[in-house]
């Protein structure tokens, strides 16, 4: 794979399924089993709209074939979002979500619950 | 002090209140009834730690408005098509006349709302779906609307184009928000404003674009030739720059009606209803017509703002009002004697109430490193004229005393210091300090002109018309050297540079390979190859930002269009040309901001002496304690916080470091170019961004743990690591050049309100400046709040609410900031003077 294309996956990774997300149905829907809930995942600092890296999964990772496949070695992390469904993914580990409404910054961890994600705090 | 009784509170008078230093409720009994009333009925838009105060909603009214304008509209060149949807927002969004007020213009439908562009971004515009209480009631009402609003821009907005034609790599590197931040589109943007053009009224400009819009009808009537192709397009620019000037005259006059119409059949009260009428025959007159006193001024000034904002998000508020009102304040009260002082001085506190309600949501990542404000809106104040005489007139004076009484956070002013400056201008810049407001920043005039015309070649007599771009950086506001788009979203999170430096260009918390592979530092053999192994990771991270910045720039005009900057800008009318295309004259004043710089020097100081020099710890050991966070190596991690030396302390093994960094960075910054072929110089500064990259910047060698606050920024000492005194500090900042190392650099200094109190306190302060100028410093701000005040603040929020304390580029109110960042400020050292 050429770099462009190697980057591209990427890209269209980062900038792909929010922006393709119709309906209020698709938006509302966050798995028990969620990446948003899991140690691994940083939410992405530039923008935070639910888009986040995986500190464990590369590019070329698929959590979502009948036989997921985990990429361990590679130059981009796995882009993730806060809803996309973990609940096949072996290398879940539960997180505590400790600033749940979000008024301090930048604590260890995903700090600030969604909307979508206050069902999980009550 | 937050122990006593509601009685004695109300019982001490001013005088003792000021002698206990409460200068918030000193503020509270002396201003008039209606800056009392108008201060403390205005919402608090800006961000409280990272989210939005309760009460605080999202408007749907603006893009809804927009986007059904819009659609009709497709197929239509750019510039026409979002002319017609700014139009017709402009006719229909609701307006109101808040009470006692005298000043109108508003953005958004109701007060208690914050807009956002839909056109610019479908990430932020997902991020409000998601956001947490700025939904307005019914909820699911609102979710329909905001998702169909975000079904329809997804994929269109100037962001998603922009991405669509970047360089795949540098898209997801930029966006992976490790390396930088802000967006490379002017979606998310400020503009200079030139108010000598723009205040000859739009009727005036309307009648120069027709004039324009004839002259090239005529040429295309002529032979054809390639020459004439280029005009088919200047056309629809001035016709869409048309439409957006009759509107916005448009909707002065419907505050105008409103205003008539209240005072002839609503209003009892005979001065109201006076009042009301002379607003009514303000917005009458302008925008269209030029200005012919003080209100009229401030009103067409402000209708100015807060349009340019119905256009998009203008996230600073580059300006220099006291030079444009100065006049009119001064025919008012001092020649025809129309208005009193303190008329005079109503309408000055109401134009920073005004100003500090505007509020356009921001993304989160600009709430955290923005927190308490809604924008930088740093004002320019004092300075020289384009002769060089000094500027300062009696409406420098009025928005100091305007900004002691009404407290805001947003606008904060920055004072042009020079040597011809008045002793009763800088006796009011010292009280607004004194005062605790963190405001003004004092900046060294004729530092910034030379350096202004050392960076970009702006001839002298137009540097001198300098105003703050943002926070810091001086841009003239003449014709070809007004700034229309944030060139700075090129902002770099500098203390990666020597955290790649470390790990051979892989970023061990976004888990990405980012900059070059400079190799292990194990295997280097001397600090000379460490150091270069930094220059690379740091001209690699400088050039990714500028690129695409670069490239945002030029295709602005193309992904998102600016009719209304267009408009009141001079060149773009001249021309038929987007204010932002880049090939309509503008000269050029680009700046890379540099955000955590000061690990740099430290941490770079910290291998030399213990690895390099001394060999006390081999890199081996440093890298272990690093990828281990520096758990389990306490002893090494105080090892380096205590005994390796730090900037800020007039120690020259540190000092020659930072000075041996800036001018790499500035031979460097002569390599990259603008779009106008103009440099991009460094600005070390930092808003709150040392808190928001807490989390993204990994350990570092000057002690630092992932998720530790950063420096609090620009070429300031670490919290408490200031050891030697002010005068130190200052000689550690005086030892490279203000004017070609860089192009400006923010120093936070924090001064103890007792040992300044009384004449005594401005004489020891007067000193201080005197040697800070005459080290050649460009820039200087002050706290002056103690720690006492700002624990009990801590303690007891709702008592506290107009403590104001300087964060970094920025003031904000103590309460609105999250606690890592109010902790941050209260350990700041404590300089004594004298
Ligand atoms: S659930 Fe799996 S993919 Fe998602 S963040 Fe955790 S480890 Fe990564």
């Amino acid at each position: 794979m050429s770099r462009r294309d190697k980057w591209k996956s990427a890209r269209d990774a980062m900038m792909g399924p929010l922006a393709r997300a119709k309906g209020v149905k698709n938006r509302e829907s966050v798995p028990e089993t969620c990446c948003g809930k899991c140690q691994m995942w940083s939410e992405n600092a530039y923008s935070s709209e639910g888009r986040g890296t995986c500190r464990v999964l590369k590019m070329g990772s698929d959590l979502n074939s009948n036989q997921p496949t985990y990429v361990l070695e590679g130059e981009a992390g796995l882009i993730s979002y806060f809803n996309m469904d973990a609940s096949r993914c072996t290398y879940f580990t539960k997180m505590e979500l400790i600033d749940t409404d979000g008024t301090e910054c930048s604590d260890p961890h995903f700090r600030r619950a969604l909307r979508q994600m206050k069902k999980f705090n009550e | 002090m937050g122990q006593r009784t509601a009685q004695t509170e109300k019982a001490l008078s001013v005088d003792e209140l000021a002698n206990r230093r409460e200068w918030w409720s000193v503020a509270q009994k002396t201003r008039s009834k209606r800056l009392d009333y108008l201060r403390k009925g205005v919402w608090k838009k800006g961000a409280i730690g990272g989210n939005y105060a309760p009460g605080i909603k999202i408007d749907l009214t603006l893009p809804q408005l927009f986007t059904e304008k819009w659609q009709e509209q497709e197929g239509e060149p750019i510039m026409l098509q979002k002319a017609h949807a700014i139009a017709h927002v402009l006719d229909n969004i609701p307006i109101f006349i808040t009470d006692r007020s005298q000043i109108m213009g508003y953005i958004g439908s109701a007060p208690h709302q914050i807009v956002w562009h839909w056109q610019g971004i479908s990430m932020v515009n997902e991020e409000i779906y998601n956001e947490e209480g700025i939904i307005p009631e019914p909820e699911e009402e609102s979710l329909e609307i905001l998702a169909t609003l975000n079904d329809y821009w997804g994929g269109r907005t100037a962001v998603d184009k922009l991405a669509r034609i970047l360089d795949p790599e540098d898209a997801v590197k930029f966006m992976s928000g490790a390396i930088g931040w802000g967006t490379p589109t002017s979606a998310a943007t400020y503009s200079t404003k030139d108010f000598t053009y723009i205040f000859k009224g739009f009727e005036a400009l309307l009648a120069e674009i027709e004039e324009r819009m004839e002259e090239t009808e005529q040429k295309l009537q002529g032979n054809p030739s390639p020459q004439l192709l280029p005009l088919y397009d200047k056309l629809p620019r001035w016709e869409a720059m048309q439409i957006v000037l009759e509107a916005s005259i448009r909707y002065a006059k419907r505050y105008a009606r409103l205003a008539r119409t209240l005072a002839e059949h609503f209003e009892s009260d005979p001065t109201r209803k006076e009042e009301l009428l002379r607003i009514a025959e303000t917005c009458e007159r302008v925008p269209a017509k030029p200005p012919r006193n003080l209100q009229e001024s401030l009103q067409f000034d402000h209708f100015v703002q807060v349009l340019a904002r119905y256009e998009t998000f203008e996230g600073a508020w580059p300006h220099r009002p006291d030079y444009v009102h100065g006049p009119y304040y001064d025919k008012d009260v001092n020649q025809e004697k129309r208005l009193t002082k303190e008329e005079a001085l109503d309408l000055v506190g109401e134009h920073l109430i005004r100003t500090y309600e505007v509020g356009i949501f921001a993304p989160k990542w600009a709430r955290e490193g923005l927190q308490g404000i809604t924008g930088t809106w740093v004002w320019t104040m004092g300075g020289v004229k384009p002769d060089g005489s000094d500027a300062c007139n009696d409406m420098t004076i009025a928005y100091m005393q305007a900004a002691r009484l009404v407290r805001v956070s947003n606008p904060t002013f920055g004072f042009r210091w020079h040597p011809k400056v008045k002793d009763e201008v800088l006796r009011e810049c010292f009280e607004c300090i004194r005062h605790g407001l963190g405001y003004p920043s004092m900046r060294n005039d004729p530092v910034l002109v030379a350096n202004t015309v050392h960076w970009y070649g702006h001839p002298v007599e137009e540097a001198r018309t300098w105003v703050h771009q943002a926070c810091m950086s001086p841009c003239p506001t003449t014709k070809y050297g007004c700034q229309p788009m944030r060139m700075a979203s090129a902002t770099a999170n500098c203390a990666k540079m020597i955290e790649y430096a470390l790990h051979d260009g892989y970023d061990p918390v976004v888990n990405m390979q980012m900059g070059p592979k400079t190799g292990d530092p194990r295997q280097f053999k001397d600090f000379e190859e460490f150091f270069g192994a930094w220059v690379k990771q740091m001209e690699w991270l400088r050039n990714i930002l500028v690129r695409t910045v670069n490239l945002g720039r030029v295709k602005d005009p193309e992904f998102f269009g600016r009719p209304f900057l267009s408009a009141i800008y001079e060149r773009a009318v001249e021309t038929g040309t987007d204010a932002c295309d880049p090939s309509n004259g503008e000269r050029g004043n680009a700046w890379v901001t540099g955000f955590t710089w000061v690990e740099n020097a430290d941490s770079l100081a910290a291998i030399k002496k213990f690895v390099y020099d001394e060999k006390k710890y081999t890199m081996d050991q440093l890298m272990e304690a690093l990828n281990a966070n520096w758990v389990g190596y306490e002893e090494m991690r105080l090892d380096f916080v205590k005994n390796a030396p730090k900037w800020g302390n007039d120690d020259d093994y540190v000092d020659d470091l930072m000075v041996r960094c800036l001018r790499e960075v500035s031979r460097h910054a002569k390599e990259n170019k603008c779009p106008s072929n103009n440099n991009w110089p460094l600005l070390p500064e930092n808003v709150s961004g040392n808190i928001h990259y807490a989390n993204l910047v990994g350990a570092l060698p000057n002690g630092r743990r992932l998720g530790d606050a950063l420096y609090d920024g620009g070429i300031s000492p670490g919290p408490g690591l200031d050891k030697k005194g002010p005068t130190a500090v200052l000689k550690s900042c005086g030892k490279f050049d203000h004017v070609t190392d860089g192009r400006a650099f923010l120093l936070n200094q924090r001064l103890s309100p007792t040992q300044l109190s009384g004449e005594k306190g401005y004489q020891l302060w007067k000193a201080y400046m005197k040697t800070w100028a005459d080290l050649g410093l460009d820039h200087v701000q002050f706290n002056m709040v103690d720690d006492a005040t700002l624990r009990a603040a801590q303690k007891d929020p709702e008592k506290y609410q107009e403590v104001i304390v300087r964060v970094a580029g920025y003031s904000a109110h103590f309460v609105d900031i999250s606690r890592k960042t109010q902790d941050n400020i209260i350990q700041r050292t404590v300089q004594g003077l004298g």
